[in-house]
């Protein structure tokens, strides 16, 4: 083992190069000339000895693509999109072009035109009039479900949590049993007992997502809990209330708000499924599962029939879960602290590099840095 | 090992007693609502007296608990009861319709593996390529479908325009046919699968990008260690790890979810049987489903629960449960 | 005087479009020993990381090259640099054992990253890692190849990561913060280790840390970093004793000192 290089000549040389190589450099990237270049003294850029500068030649540049960050666009985007989309559910019956109930048999099954533009179902009725109604039954219901869900799991999470003990083993246990039930398998028997109709699917799917929450709450009270700032906040004189609602809340609130939004989307489809099954909405009320189910047997000759509300349930699903992940992207904390590329602004490191008049770095009495390429080896 | 195994079962007791005790609530909950459909199904004109009778007659106006036990009691001994819509014996009913469902779990992981592993690894490795956009595009829009919306755009392409695939199928001896038709498992495959595969495929990208990122592969890499072998032999064996407990809960899913799938496709499984006794209110039917079902759910995760503590050193060698 | 073997020159490093480290140049000789110093944040495990071209998909040399022997690092394949890698330029890790898969013994592991380079036989490759082994004051070699990563303690860990390290013997050594995840009585035995290793091979060895004792230790030459510039660059008694910049007296001033074999 000697190290010793062979002839580094001067065919190593920073000659005249092409700049901006891309970052994915796939070539390879040997030196192009291999002899010397023009202005060049025959030593390599390094040598000591005589106490040589580096290579007269500017220095070799690599241009380096950063996509900028989008996140907080989309997010814009998105939110504008769910927004959209809830002002439809909400000024429903005031938007709807035609009566959603009024039948017309004369007109029964036409496929999609500048009138009827998701065509009529069977009975005459105009699909999309139908459409934009069960935005009502379909988005609020599965808003009603998430939030119940969310608010149930909390609440049982951050009790058990901060009391823990044999309440704790209790209700954990229970959420266990809950657990062990492949979801939709219970929410079905539970629908199927109590009847039909929204609030009972709403009840049977809760009755069943409920553990997810309480667990993340839990785990989430669990981990504040032993939190330093915690101990100060008790010896401050904090009651348990402020504890809870001040402290510990908005830091559980945070992640279950994500996990919520990105439940959405299941949700919705989970209750639109249930309606399909005919278990939630029962006919002649307008909604998207349960209108997939009522035209099923027209999917080969009417197919629009089927289609539409399908896309309706689709496209919902796909915002809302659009909206869940970028909010989760966004409210990543690695995500924020590298948000250093933000276009023109100025990080922190450049922040701290004193510059002097013309914009060079300089040290901090002043004197040239060793930027200027003017160095000397130490053994020199 | 062994001692964990039996630790394992120990505690499933309760979450079995659990179970069992939620199933038969509902049950209770039903009430007399269950012995009308009883008797509607029966064809019997329906008066107070008659649905007394019967529900003497069934033990209904017992105590909570004593029927109870006395359920639990048979649920030990393989009775289940009977169905109040064919009045046949619950048990067999259900053993009978178990294969198929079994059949059509068992060929949907088998494609979801296929398909989401190679494509969440490609997705990982050549991130922020085109590839990876597609990839995830199309997860994305896989993860967005409604189950039965996917399953009714499959027969309208397949079935109905194209005529490639059968409707309906028949598996495993049902109305007099014997052959397994494995033409008809396509479609309610595909359906199932593209679900999981959307939702395996982010996973599978996300925990490899994960294990690229710790500092074991720029160990590796520093080493001179190629990609592909870094690749398949180190961060492979995480995802396998990580991909156990994905399937044991994906199975509990797939149990559920095969219900709406089996139903669109009259594909004649349990999950079919459900919903079915669900709508004509066989209780006893409904219960014997839950039962099942969560028994098989609980088993399945006490399997994964000891494969990953079998493929995962660490924890196999460090004595205790992680 | 040898030719450096290792050569920066006028390196400006950048993660997504931000400079993290900019124009250093210094040169490496055999049997030299580099101590790089800097605070936390100066950018010095960037610059090593460089040299080894392990920046990852976010970092890249913006500018300037480095040169071993005539390749320039950044310029170099993938392939062309995974040859070098582990073989003419090595990495002794801050925690060598978190470099390590977790789930494959440490032998397992040595035999394929030493078959990647070349064929060697597993028994070949067991026998030359145990003598390094031992070298490096580890007993038990045998225990140590067959054990997982997670049951060897810290400083049996720095151990096995500066004997892979020398397995592939480097002419470039490069290590990052090797002490600084140790105990006192360990960082010593490991500084003692790194001047023995000059002894036993000829490699020019790179040292990144923040603390000067290790740097008085040790290191021939110095250079002082600050926010990714290069504040000093001389023999380490120069720079010691007359440090040129504030900075660099308050980093001196600032260090406890350690017992090295050069006091």
């Amino acid at each position: 083992m000697t190290g010793v290089q062979t002839n580094k000549t001067a065919s190593s040389e920073p000659c005249e190069r092409m700049g901006g190589d891309e970052q994915e450099r796939t070539h390879a990237g040997r030196p192009a000339s291999s002899e010397p270049c023009e202005g060049q003294h025959g030593d390599e850029p390094t040598s000591p000895q005589s106490g040589r500068t580096a290579s007269p030649n500017p220095p070799t540049r690599r241009a380096q693509r950063v996509p900028a960050d989008r996140t907080r666009l989309k997010l814009a985007i998105l939110l504008v999109c769910a927004a959209a989309i809830l002002t439809v559910a909400v000024l429903a019956p005031l938007i709807r072009p035609c009566d959603p109930y009024a039948q017309d048999l004369g007109n029964a099954l036409l496929p999609p035109s500048s009138e009827h533009l998701a065509g009529t179902d069977r009975y005459g009725r105009d699909l999309f009039s139908r459409i934009i109604m069960g935005a009502q039954p379909s988005v609020f219901s599965t808003l009603a479900l998430v939030a119940l869900i969310a608010a149930t799991g909390i609440f049982v999470g951050v009790l058990c949590g901060w009391r823990g003990s044999k309440l704790d083993t209790v209700l954990m246990r229970t959420s266990d049993v809950f657990l062990a039930f492949p979801g939709l398998v219970f929410a079905l028997a539970i629908a199927g007992v109590l009847g039909g109709g929204m609030l009972n699917a709403v009840i049977a799917l809760a009755a069943i997502s409920w553990p997810k929450y309480a667990r993340i709450a839990r785990g989430l009270t669990l981990a504040q809990k032993s939190e330093p700032y915690m101990d100060a906040a008790r010896l401050a004189g904090c009651t348990t209330a402020q504890l809870i609602f001040v402290h510990i809340l908005p830091n559980v609130a945070g992640p279950l708000l994500v996990t919520a939004m990105l439940d959405i989307g299941t949700m919705m489809m989970e209750l639109s499924g249930l309606s399909f099954l005919g278990l939630g909405a029962k006919p002649p009320v307008a909604e998207w599962g349960s209108m997939m189910a009522e035209n099923r047997n027209l999917l080969q000759t009417s197919p629009w029939t089927v289609i539409a509300p399908g896309i309706a349930i689709f496209v919902t699903v796909m915002v809302f879960n659009l909206l869940g992940d970028t909010l989760r992207d966004w409210m990543d904390p690695a995500h924020r602290k590298n948000a250093v590329w933000r276009e023109g602004r100025v990080t922190e490191r450049e922040n701290t590099v004193p510059t002097g008049e013309s914009g060079n770095p300089r040290s901090e009495d002043g004197t040239p840095s060793l930027a200027n390429g003017v160095w000397k080896h130490p053994n020199q | 090992m062994a001692t964990f195994i039996a630790k394992r079962l120990l505690q499933l007791i309760p979450i079995l007693l659990g179970i069992t005790l939620l199933s038969f609530a509902l049950m209770y909950l039903a009430g007399g609502d269950a012995v009308t459909a009883l008797l509607e199904n029966q064809g019997v004109a329906v008066t107070q007296e008659i649905i007394d009778a019967k529900r003497h007659e069934l033990g209904l106006d017992q105590p909570f608990v004593v029927q109870y036990v006395r359920w639990l009691g048979g649920l030990l001994s393989g009775n289940m009861g009977t169905s109040y819509v064919s009045g046949k014996d619950v048990f067999a009913t259900f053993s009978s319709k178990l294969p198929a469902t079994f059949l059509l779990t068992f060929a949907s992981v088998l494609v979801t593996i296929l398909i989401s592993v190679p494509l969440g690894i490609l997705s990982a490795v050549r991130q922020n390529r085109f590839v990876d956009y597609a990839i995830r595009v199309l997860s994305f829009v896989g993860n967005s479908l409604p189950n039965f919306f996917v399953a009714l755009l499959l027969i309208l392409v397949f079935a109905v325009t194209l005529r490639w695939l059968p409707v309906v199928s028949s598996p495993i001896g049902s109305s007099g046919s014997t052959s397994i038709s494995l033409v008809g498992i396509v479609l309610p495959t595909a359906t199932l699968g593209i679900a999981m595969v959307s939702k395996y495929t982010r996973q599978i990208r996300a925990t490899v990008l994960d294990e690229l990122n710790k500092p074991y592969v720029a160990g590796a890499r520093a080493r001179g260690v190629s990609e592909r072998v870094i690749l398949f032999r180190h961060v492979l064996k995480s995802v396998m790890i990580m991909l156990v407990t994905l399937l044991a809960l994906s199975i509990g899913d797939l149990l559920g979810g095969t219900a709406i799938v089996e139903s669109i496709f009259m594909w004649d499984g349990v999950g079919k049987l459900a919903v079915d006794s669900i709508t004509m209110r066989d209780y006893p039917m409904i219960q014997a489903y839950v039962v099942w079902m969560a028994i098989a759910y609980v088993i399945v995760n006490l399997v994964a629960d000891i494969l990953y503590h079998w493929l995962d050193p660490r924890v196999r060698l460090g004595g205790d449960e992680a | 005087m040898p030719q450096p073997v290792l050569t920066y020159d006028r390196v400006e490093v950048s993660y997504r479009g931000v400079a993290i480290v900019r124009d250093v140049s210094f040169a490496v000789r055999p049997g030299e020993i580099l101590g790089i110093v800097g605070e936390s944040g100066s950018g010095k495990s960037t610059l090593i990381k460089a040299a080894m071209g392990q920046l990852g998909t976010d970092g890249l040399v913006t500018q300037g090259d480095i040169w071993y022997g005539d390749k320039s690092i950044p310029n170099l394949s993938p392939q062309a640099l995974r040859a070098l890698c582990g073989t003419d330029l090595a990495l002794v890790f801050q925690d060598c054992l978190a470099a390590l898969t977790p789930i494959r013994t440490v032998g397992d592991q040595i035999h394929e990253f030493m078959s990647a380079h070349r064929r060697i036989s597993r028994s070949e490759c067991d026998q030359h890692a145990a003598e390094l082994f031992s070298q490096l004051g580890l007993e038990n070699p045998q225990q140590v190849l067959a054990s997982y990563p997670f049951e060897l303690s810290g400083g049996m860990g720095q151990r096995v990561g500066i004997a892979i390290a020398l397995m592939g013997e480097p002419h470039v050594l490069l290590a990052d913060e090797p002490t600084s995840a140790l105990d006192v009585i360990t960082q010593t035995q490991v500084i003692e280790l790194f001047s023995h290793i000059r002894d036993l091979c000829d490699a020019a060895i790179v040292i990144v840390t923040h603390n000067m004792g290790v740097v008085r230790a040790l290191a021939d030459n110095v250079l002082v970093l600050r926010d990714g510039m290069v504040v000093e660059y001389g023999s380490t008694h120069a720079v010691l004793t007359h440090p040129a910049q504030a900075y660099t007296r308050q980093l001196i001033e600032a260090t406890p000192r350690l017992w090295g074999p050069e006091e």
